[in-house]
């Protein structure tokens, strides 16, 4: 039934996104709203969840773009697990683990629809890409990531107010 | 038994998520798709537009430097009017030559369809924009799309209501252009930078800074004649096949709010032409 919570807060985080935050890019960098709230959401929600929120947000993402690949998808999946592995090693400073996690959650997804794009035969430059694109959403990401995770916050003490807060 | 419970549920999400995206790519999901999309993309429409609103009110010029920037627009709209009379010329030259071709029953206007921008693709790799209108307003794949000041792009893929539009800045974009006044050909790509790139302008070709890059209609994929945008470097290097050079767009792609897409415009698909075989 949470999971399909999931959807109309995806949908609005995608409008969001799409039609606003999209339009203030750093450079060629965009942030990915969706991703960091997967990644607030991990470090929040029971386990069980925790996938399931990561591949609705994937979907919609993969939908909305052009890519060829389902890199989204796969990409969320990847990160919502690598949160809830790190989240159960380092408990004590989530902050700084939904930090550390967008980092390396923008240099995944970024790698991921590197390779995707070098399978339809086209090849970007890397150092292009990491200078233009992967640094600029790093730091799009930083920005937005501890209101996302403040969201994360107060929606898990809505559908969740008798378990104990990280 | 927990843990097995735990393994099925997971199994069963990963095969429902593959399904739908199976489902989704082969186009089974397509009506669904389009009647679950309607009132998100009308959501998105009236976010889109009170954000452009919004932004509008906070960029109208209250200073001197606001005041420089918009001397320098004005002076590149002197510009682009330049071109436009130029464009208006080639027009009147393309209709004598079509009457002299007998081509008299071919129409050279072309009929828009307008849509809104409403959002942007979500991965900074792809320049595309999300527009307002789809496959029941007579959008089709490969569509030329322009704004009131040149070439925007064309569009990718349509669904009922909505379509995904290739900007001419996307690094998987190329096309085919000839440079005003020298009429030299050559070719035109995008990068991820969002920077327009010229490339195959023959060695002997004169081209200087500030002419005009224009569609030249070859290939099929755009209609000839829209202006693109000014050459704003020019590189030839004596041991290089071709020059190569930089355009400076005449569409301002981050600000585009209202596009047109030319719905009389019908593409030609060249694939079959091409051999694909390997010597």
């Amino acid at each position: 039934m949470l999971n399909l919570l999931s959807l109309p807060i995806y949908i609005v985080l995608f409008i969001t996104q799409s039609a606003i935050l999209n339009r203030m890019p750093i450079m060629s960098g965009l942030p990915d709203i969706l991703m960091l709230f997967t990644i607030g959401w991990t470090l929040h929600t029971p386990k069980s969840q925790a996938i399931g929120w990561a591949i609705v947000g994937g979907l919609i993402m993969d939908f909305a773009s052009a890519i060829q690949l389902p890199v989204f998808t796969i990409s969320y999946v990847i990160i919502a697990s690598m949160s809830l592995l790190l989240s159960k090693q380092i408990e004590q400073y989530p902050i700084v683990l939904m930090l550390m996690i967008s980092i390396a959650g923008t240099i995944i997804v970024h790698l991921i629809t590197f390779i995707s794009v070098a399978t339809t035969g086209f090849i970007l430059s890397l150092n292009e890409i990491i200078n233009i694109v992967t640094i600029p959403s790093i730091l799009l990401n930083l920005i937005y990531a501890i209101p996302i995770y403040g969201l994360a916050h107060e929606l898990k003490l809505l559908l969740f107010p008798e378990e104990t807060i990280l | 038994m927990k843990s097995a419970n735990g393994l099925t549920r997971y199994i069963a999400l990963f095969i429902s998520a593959l399904g739908i995206i199976i489902l989704g790519f082969s186009g089974f999901l397509n009506n669904f798709i389009s009647g679950a999309l309607s009132p998100i993309i009308d959501l998105q429409t009236a976010v889109s537009e009170r954000y452009s609103t919004i932004q509008n009110y906070f960029s109208t010029p209250r200073d001197i430097t606001q005041l420089q920037q918009k001397n320098a627009e004005l002076e590149a709209e002197i510009a682009r009017l330049r071109g436009q009379i130029i464009e208006l010329q080639q027009l009147s030259e393309y209709q004598v030559l079509a009457a002299l071709l007998d081509f008299a029953r071919s129409n050279p206007e072309y009929q828009y369809t307008g849509a809104s921008v409403i959002g942007r693709d979500p991965s900074p790799f792809l320049h595309y924009i999300i527009i307002n209108r789809g496959s029941d307003d007579g959008i089709r794949k490969g569509m030329p799309v322009v704004s009131q000041q040149g070439l925007v792009g064309r569009v990718s893929h349509v669904i009922p209501n909505a379509a995904r539009v290739q900007l001419i800045t996307d690094a998987q974009s190329k096309i085919n252009i000839k440079i005003h006044p020298s009429e030299t050909e050559g070719i035109l790509t995008g990068s991820v930078a969002g920077d327009l790139l010229l490339d195959f302008i023959p060695q002997e070709a004169t081209v200087n800074t500030g002419d005009l890059v224009l569609t030249s209609g070859l290939g099929g994929n755009y209609p000839p004649n829209i202006l693109i945008g000014q050459v704003s470097g020019v590189r030839k290097q004596d041991f290089a096949l071709f020059q190569t050079g930089s355009v400076q767009p005449v569409v301002d792609f981050s600000r585009l709010e209202i596009v047109l897409v030319i719905t009389n415009f019908k593409p030609v698909d060249v694939t079959p032409l091409q051999d694909n075989t390997n010597p």
